[in-house]
């Protein structure tokens, strides 16, 4: 009786207001857009909330009726059930909560580890921060991949695409990025849209096996997922990313791919018969995407100094760059990093065109060290792809022209890379700095990885080398001499060392042939003194 | 084909009599879509000029003044005894309820 009391006693002190709803009611339901009469209230992109626990979202507000696109199983709804606005926006839980688990569009987990209460909740859509809120790009972001950070290099708060065919390994680079960023404060985002089940738990299970998880949130919007969820997913990866953000930290956002997001509009704007126009996109494709990526900042002190960096994938159909929608991410972008299949196929992996490939932040997003090595790393492996066209030929060529292929074939060497396995700035600064000083021109092309193997095993002994690097971040008298006292004592081969030995006998034979063309060691690349052979 | 379906500002039963059969008869392309959109326009205008009252007793209204205030022309009153106590009026595709089951709903909103 006491009970029943304080209930009757909770609902006659609680406060009740009749306030009006704006309704409406389905005249057309299919593939998951909705058509509704009323909603005269209904705001565009207001929340809609219909029978069984379903939203959906209002995007076209017509003269007649409204298109609502529906979140969840639209199934449940039929012909003539009211629907009611709620007056709010789509909004996206957003906290440290998030990180390491995976989440649907909406913020639902997927992975079965348990509900999720979000503290905080920040809106999908949003206007980007403005120019005076943030600063110039100039802290790198490190991908842990040699041919990218060197060449190509990507600051926080950058927005670097990563175009190319199918399965030239995109995704691979942004895993290796993701998994690189472990132990630097940066929080990633890895949203999938439109792949396949099975590929997204390959990606969460790679992640897991190298305890990249710890620091990284999964959205997934895979294929069997509606349009509707598929266009949302990587505005609440955006969402998530912006919370980071705004604490002051800096977070990583992987759109994997964006070709996949615009066919999903394209499929919703479709539905809701607006005007289709080139390849039949909607008329906004190019904000569909421009307003996603403008969300990427880096913001300034007085706001915070967090950042928000955007890895967005577009595949490309045989190499195609200038299709409609790479055309459209290519010139929203701070730089491109393209995948060639003839390289991927060639072995060379990751299989990036250095020549085509830019980042527009370039030396900007750099530490002085890295500038140091790759400097003209760029340029001699564009002199090294011309004069390897020529020398196909077969004609004779001169001494100079010869030692050029050959500088360039171990460059190309040195900048192959396997998969999942990032290498720390350190590291690559000291096998860049061998390679552009000549350590390897006497090693054979196929014993350069192991010798490569070899330097980064003697750098991990050399405490105080790394430890100057690290601190230093540029390679300045002391760290050149520790260099060429480290690398020098390694050409002495040990026992049982047999790239040791195929260097000292390669470094024999080499100058047993070419007396006359002695390579002076140094650390601007060499200034050669050869003597011509004829 | 809705404006001219108006007469001082409401839905006219002959003017829209005349209207459809002018409209039928010329067979114009997307003719049905053509009716299904007025069909939805005249709906809404309708909805518009009526109030519907639904409540378990039939409450007492000064009924010049409610329709006055609203800008409707009539008052439908429904008995609904599933109701069990307060009202709920529709006017257009507006709702105010304050009922049992939306006092219900706004505490489960809360909690």
């Amino acid at each position: 009786m006491n009970i029943l009391e304080d209930i009757e006693k909770q609902i006659d002190q609680a406060k009740f207001s009749a306030a009006p709803k704006n309704v409406g009611k389905i005249i057309e339901i299919g593939d998951g857009v909705a058509r509704v009469s009323g909603l005269s209230d209904v705001s565009a992109s207001e929340i809609v909330s219909f029978a069984h626990g379903i939203t959906g979202l209002a995007l076209n507000l017509e003269e007649d009726s409204v298109g609502v696109i529906i979140f969840g199983d639209w199934s449940k709804l039929k012909e003539g059930d009211e629907c009611q606005t709620t007056g709010k926006t789509l909004e996206i839980p957003v906290g440290e909560n998030l990180i390491g688990r995976v989440l649907d569009a909406l913020g639902k987990p997927l992975d079965g580890k348990g509900a999720i209460s979000a503290k905080k909740y920040y809106p999908a859509e949003k206007i980007a921060p403005g120019v005076i809120l943030r600063q110039s790009v100039n802290t790198p972001l490190q991908t842990g991949l040699k041919a990218i950070d060197s060449m190509i290099p990507i600051g926080r708060g950058q927005r670097e695409l990563i175009i190319g065919d199918r399965s030239l390994g995109k995704t691979a680079i942004c895993l290796d990025t993701i998994i690189n960023q472990k132990g630097k404060s940066v929080i990633c985002i890895y949203v999938a849209i439109g792949q396949k089940t099975s590929k997204i738990a390959q990606v969460v299970d790679t992640l897991e096996r190298h305890k990249a998880m710890d620091h990284t949130i999964v959205v997934a919007a895979s294929a069997s997922d509606s349009a509707t969820m598929q266009y949302l997913a990587p505005y609440a990866g955006c969402a998530m990313g912006e919370y980071f953000m705004d604490q002051g930290k800096d977070a990583l956002v992987v759109y994997d791919d964006l070709t996949k997001h615009a066919w999903a509009y394209r499929q919703i704007s479709l539905l809701l018969k607006r005007p289709s126009g080139r390849e039949a996109y909607p008329g906004d494709i190019f904000y569909l995407h421009s307003r996603l990526l403008e969300r990427a900042a880096r913001m300034n002190d007085k706001n915070g100094g967090g950042s928000l960096t955007a890895l967005p994938i577009i595949e490309t159909q045989a190499g195609d760059v200038s299709a409609y929608i790479p055309t459209n991410i290519i010139s929203i972008t701070d730089g491109q990093i393209f995948l060639e299949a003839d390289s991927f196929y060639a072995g060379i992996r990751p299989a990036v065109n250095p020549g085509i490939s830019v980042s527009r932040v370039g030396g900007a997003a750099q530490t002085k060290m890295m500038k140091q090595v790759a400097g003209t790393l760029r340029l001699d492996l564009a002199q090294y792809r011309e004069l390897a066209t020529f020398a196909q030929f077969g004609s004779d060529l001169d001494e100079t022209t010869l030692k050029r292929l050959e500088r360039g074939r171990r460059i190309v060497e040195v900048l192959k890379q396997p998969q999942l396995s990032p290498m720390d700035i350190a590291s690559q600064v000291v096998v860049l700095w061998a390679v552009q000083n000549g350590y390897f021109d006497s090693v054979p092309v196929a014993d350069v990885a192991k010798y490569e193997t070899k330097i980064l095993n003697l750098l991990a002994t050399n405490k105080k080398l790394r430890d100057h690097l690290e601190d230093k971040k540029e390679i300045d008298d002391f760290a050149e001499k520790e260099l060429a006292k480290m690398l020098s004592k390694n050409s002495t081969p040990s026992a049982g060392d047999s790239s040791g030995k195929a260097l000292d006998s390669a470094q024999t034979k080499s100058s047993s042939k070419n007396k006359s063309a002695r390579v002076k060691k140094s650390s601007t690349g060499g200034r050669e003194r050869t003597g011509r052979t004829r | 084909m809705y404006k001219n379906s108006l007469k001082n500002g409401a839905v006219d039963a002959k003017l829209v009599g005349k209207i459809l059969k002018k409209v039928t008869g010329q067979k114009a392309y997307g003719l049905s879509k053509i009716l299904i959109v007025y069909k939805n326009l005249i709906a809404q205008k309708i909805a518009k000029e009526e109030i519907l009252v639904e409540a378990s007793t039939l409450p007492q209204l000064d009924k010049s003044a409610f329709l006055k205030k609203t800008g409707a022309k009539r008052i439908v009153f429904k008995k609904n005894s599933d109701l069990v106590f307060g009202a709920k009026i529709k006017h257009g595709d507006w709702v105010w309820e304050e009922t049992l089951d939306s006092r219900l709903e706004q505490i489960k909103n809360r909690s």
